[in-house]
This record gives C-alpha cells, structure tokens and sequence, in this order.
C-alpha cells in the first residue's frame, strides 16, 4: 500500500468512467451530443499531448463520455432484439435458440436462460436476437449448451407496486433478460443438437453437479444445502431460518459468493499443488484456468467476477515478479464488469463487494494501527511475541470493522437492517465457514481419491456445520444484536 | 499527479480511439428502421419457412438447426452426387444425419414439387 497516495492513472480513469455511467442514469444526453463532446476531448488530448495537465485533464474527461456513451449504447436494443417486438400482435410464439445458462429444477418447473436465434409467431418467422427466461411445467432433461425450438407464451416480466424497491423486470432487464417464455404441459419443445455450449463453461457446470453430487451423497440435507450454496452459489434449497440468522449477524456475505470465498479457493488449490512438489510459478499458472472454471461454475455475479480478476491479477503479478496493486486491481476488476454490463452498477451485489474491498484496503490498515498503539497502552509489557501472537485476532478485528464501516450505510439502506453484533459474528462465523468450505474441497476430493476416507471427514463437515448453525442463531438471539427499522 | 511517459499517452490514446469507434459503431447498426412491430423483420430472408432441398444454397443449408458448414457441404456434394432427392428421408443416408437430427429437421424441408 506503500503508493495508495499516489492515484494511479487506471484508478481515475474507472472513477470517471463510472461517474459518466452514472451521469447518464440521471441526465439524459442525445448520444450525438455526447459523441460531438468525445470527439473534441479527443482531439484535445491528440494535439495537448505535450502538455500532461491538459493531455490528463481531456482524457479523463473523455472517460467521463465513455461511459455515458457506452451506457446509451447498451441501452439500445439491436434491430433484430427481441425487446423491440409489439406482444399484442403475436399469438402463441415458437423460439429457436440456446440454453444460456445452468437448468435450475424446482419442484413444479425447469427454468434457464434462453438465448433466442429465431421467433415465430402468426405462421411467420424471424431472425432474433436477445435472452429469455425459460419456465418449462413438464418433465424432462435439459443441459447447458442444448439447441432447442420452444413453444409457448411470452411476457414481459411484471413491475411491482411502489410499495417495494424491488422490480422484476429492472432484475432481469440487468441481467439482459426482456421476455419470460412459460412453456406448459402440452406445448412442443423440439430438441435440435447439443453443440451450442461454450467448452469451459460446459466443463464447469459438469464439474459442479458432480461436486454437489458427492455434497448431496454424503452430508445431511440442511448441511449439503447450505455447503452447496457457499462452495457452488446454488443456493434455491438454502433453509430459510439459517438465512435470516446470517442476515440479522450482519454475516450473509458469506452466502453469496465473493472474494473470501475466491480467497479460500485460491488458498487450497496452493497449498494442494504445493503439497504435491509443483513448484511455486507452475503453482500460479495452474491455479489461473482453476480460478477461471470456479467462476464460470458458480455462476460469474459481479462479487465473483471481481473477485476472480483481483486474484488473477495478483497471481500474474507474481508470476511476472511485480508487485500487486490492489486499488489498481480493483479498478481493472470494474472496468472489466461494466464494459460487459454497465447497467451492473446499479446491482447491490457490485456496491457491496466494491465498497467492502476499499473498505478493507484503505481503512482496515489504520485500524490495525490504532489498535495496535490501544493494546500496546493498555499492557506495556505486551511486546513481541505477545504482540504477535495476537496479530492474527487483530488483522480479523481490523478486516471485519473496516468492511462493517463501509458497507453499514448501505446495508442498511438496502435490507432496513442494523447488526452491531456483525463484528463478532464475523470473527467467530468466518472461520468456521473457512473450515467448512475446506472440509467440503476435501470431502469432494476424497470421494474421488480414495472413498473410504470420505464418512469421516463428512461426518467432520456435518459437526463444524452444525456448530457453526448453532453459533449463527446464539449470536442473532444476543441482545441488541441487530434492529429492524 | 499523473506521470505519463509518450509511449503510455499513445497506448491510453490508441485505448480510448478504438473504445469510441467501437461504440459507435455499433450504435449505428442497431438503429432500427421499422420500430414496435413484428413487420420490422419480414424484410429478413432467413426463416422457418421450408427450405427445398433441391435448390437449397450452402447459406439456406447452415441456417437449418443443427446444420453447420461441413455438414451443409456434405449434403449438397451429396445431392450432386444423386441429381436430386426423392424425398426428404432421404437426407439420411447423408453421413451426419441420424434418425434424431431428420426428425428436428422434418417439419423444416421438403424435395419440392419436381425431384
């Protein structure tokens, strides 16, 4: 953190770049006009190139375009988008197209996302392009990467009352999404071939449903739930009163899936490949495609994607003997996630792990400090190796106060939700999610490995797990451990 | 505050031209010409109407589900290879096609009226 004070020039380009994404929310610019204001920027910066305050100046101000523009950009609908359609004239509609995304089977439907090729409706057909979200109401057995003909109704999906924050429609509208296609009992499905699938993610969603085999296989249901929910991010069975338990201890970030639980990836693919004699570059290069698969696995939010790039970036940088700069990282990690998706910075998921990591990274160090020069006050004698020891409960103290401090505002804007029990919550329930997630990798891999190995190290898991339940809900009855308002 | 050597402000230049020629660019390809309505596509060629396998192009063939390049090529040097096709179950003996992919394809082709 030696250069924090020095803003790098990647720092303040995501800075305006997300300030023009986000000026664009609000005030609505002709895209010409923005364009006429991009192009003088740019010759600003073409013909001041010797001068750096005015060269540094109109760049940054032609980021602020950018973003604007590539906002109004990904607002606009190609020609051919199915957003674009006039329902009220269109029947029963057939859509040709892909299986998009991982089939989730609940108990009455299948869904999926469904990237559209073509439509038909009223005997004619089309050229299409856009996704939608698939509920089918019969049996059947559909995969990742599967070319199929739908026939069903298409809607727009619903906006609710003003008396909730929530939209459906705004939901999937991020996520790309314009139509829900139900598709009942009766209506044709027409299975055409299985080639349509992206290998890596194909590979990952292979590799997930045998993990969450094995988790199904040899836990107890409530534990395979919630371990299939931290490890995998499928989190459609996740017990409702461990939910609400881990929201009211302020600790549900370890639901979703995030940097820690990338962290906890990357720390045991490390110590695994060092332990079987990989040296220490081969290690960083073989963890990178891991990383990679883990993310495309449990399903690629803006918390894992993030996650996943800072990793990425601090391997490549030791691999390349550089050292890592986190802010820097951090910006990359968000330019990447809004040039694929700019509405992504409206979405909480995105906020939260953003602010919590600058959280972490630029107040976490001065806690540290403070609490250092606290104790060392409180016990002059507590020098050394005393002063040592009790690093490791310090730097949690620091981490979980800094993320706390940061992210409180918006938590509770969002969930209506105080938890002043979240720090110590976070310094006991953290390190028992670790070792679950731990036990959990282990557990996958010794039903591969060697299977007689596997019921006590399940029966292991299903202890720490329970453990962990009971201290979740000890820690939300505390007094004043959270208010609702 | 910032130092930037000339080969860093030509990368962040090249950078920042690209980005806004992109964007551009493909902003102009989606300006619609027919708004709100299903008619905006009719102008289109490709569609699930059936294609006649006797006169179908190497393009009609690959706009058929599950019908790639090489695939499509082999049907046409097979139909050179007969003159023309009987009928459309004949398209199996076409080394790709099984009984599976036929019946996808069934509802999609004909032979047309003179084979």
């Amino acid at each position: 953190m030696s250069n924090l004070e020095q803003i790098p020039v990647l720092t303040a380009t995501a800075v305006f770049f997300i300030s023009g994404i986000l000026m664009m929310s609000f005030i609505n610019i002709p895209f010409f006009v923005l364009l006429a204001f991009c192009l003088i920027m740019l010759t600003l910066t073409f013909s001041k190139r010797k001068k750096n305050f005015v060269f540094v100046l109109s760049l940054l101000f032609l980021c602020l375009g950018l973003g604007g523009l590539h906002l109004k950009n990904h607002l606009r609908p190609p020609r051919n988008h199915i957003a674009l359609l006039d329902l009220q004239k269109a029947g029963n509609i057939q859509l040709g197209g892909i299986i998009d995304s991982d089939p989730t089977y609940g108990k009455r439907k299948i869904n999926f996302v469904f990237k559209d090729k073509k439509i038909m409706s009223n005997g004619k057909s089309y050229d299409a392009q856009g996704k939608a979200l698939v509920n089918i109401y019969s049996m059947g057995r559909f995969y990742y990467g599967d070319e199929l003909i739908l026939e069903g109704s298409l809607y727009r999906p619903f906006n609710f009352g003003n008396e909730t924050n929530f939209s459906y429609r705004d939901y999937l509208q991020k996520q790309g999404i314009s139509y829900i296609l139900n598709v009942k009992k009766g209506n044709k499905i027409v299975f055409l071939a299985d080639n349509g699938a992206n290998p890596f993610k194909s590979l990952a969603f292979k590799l997930k449903h045998s993990f969450e085999d094995i988790l199904k296989h040899k836990l107890w249901p409530v534990n395979s739930a919630v371990l299939s929910a931290i490890i995998l991010g499928e989190r459609q069975n996740f017990p409702e009163d461990i939910r609400r338990a881990f929201i009211q201890t302020g600790t549900a970030h370890i639901i979703a899936i995030s940097g820690f639980n990338v962290g906890i990836v990357v720390f045991i693919f490390l110590i695994f490949l060092k332990a079987i004699g990989i040296k220490r570059k081969a290690r960083y290069l073989v963890t990178i495609p891991i990383l990679v698969i883990h993310m495309l696995a449990v399903g690629a939010s803006a918390s894992v994607v993030r996650a996943t790039v800072m990793a990425l970036i601090v391997l490549i940088a030791y691999l390349i003997e550089r050292e890592p700069h986190i802010i820097n990282s951090l910006s990359l990690a968000a330019l990447i996630i809004l040039a694929y998706n700019p509405l992504q910075i409206f979405d909480i998921g995105f906020q939260l792990s953003f602010i919590s990591v600058l959280g972490i990274v630029i107040l976490s160090p001065k806690i540290l400090s403070l609490s250092r020069a606290f104790l060392c006050g409180l016990i002059p004698r507590m020098k050394g190796r005393k002063l040592k020891s009790s690093k490791v409960m310090l730097n949690s103290f620091a981490v979980s106060l800094a993320a706390w401090l940061a992210t409180f505002g918006l938590v509770a804007c969002y969930f209506r939700i105080i938890s002043p029990v979240t720090i110590l919550a976070n310094l006991i329930i953290v390190p028992l999610v670790s070792l679950s997630i731990i036990l959990g990798f282990i557990l996958g891999l010794s039903a591969i490995a060697c299977p007689q190995l596997a019921p006590p190290i399940a029966a292991t898991t299903n202890f720490v797990l329970l453990f962990l339940f009971q201290a979740a809900f000890s820690l939300s009855r505390l007094p004043f451990a959270y208010f609702y308002f | 505050m910032f130092s930037l050597t000339r080969q860093e402000k030509s990368v962040l230049l090249f950078i920042a031209s690209v980005t806004l020629v992109g964007i551009t660019v493909n902003y102009l390809q989606k300006i619609p010409r027919f708004k709100n309505s299903l008619n905006y596509i009719t102008t289109q060629t490709n569609t699930f109407s059936k294609i006649n396998l006797n006169k179908a192009t190497l393009t009609d063939l690959i706009g058929l589900p599950g019908i790639g390049q090489e695939l499509a090529q082999r049907i046409i040097d097979y139909r050179s290879s007969i003159g023309a096709f009987n009928s459309a179950e004949e398209l199996k003996k076409v080394k790709g096609i099984g009984s599976r992919k036929f019946e996808a394809l069934r509802d999609r082709i004909n032979v047309g009226e003179n084979p």
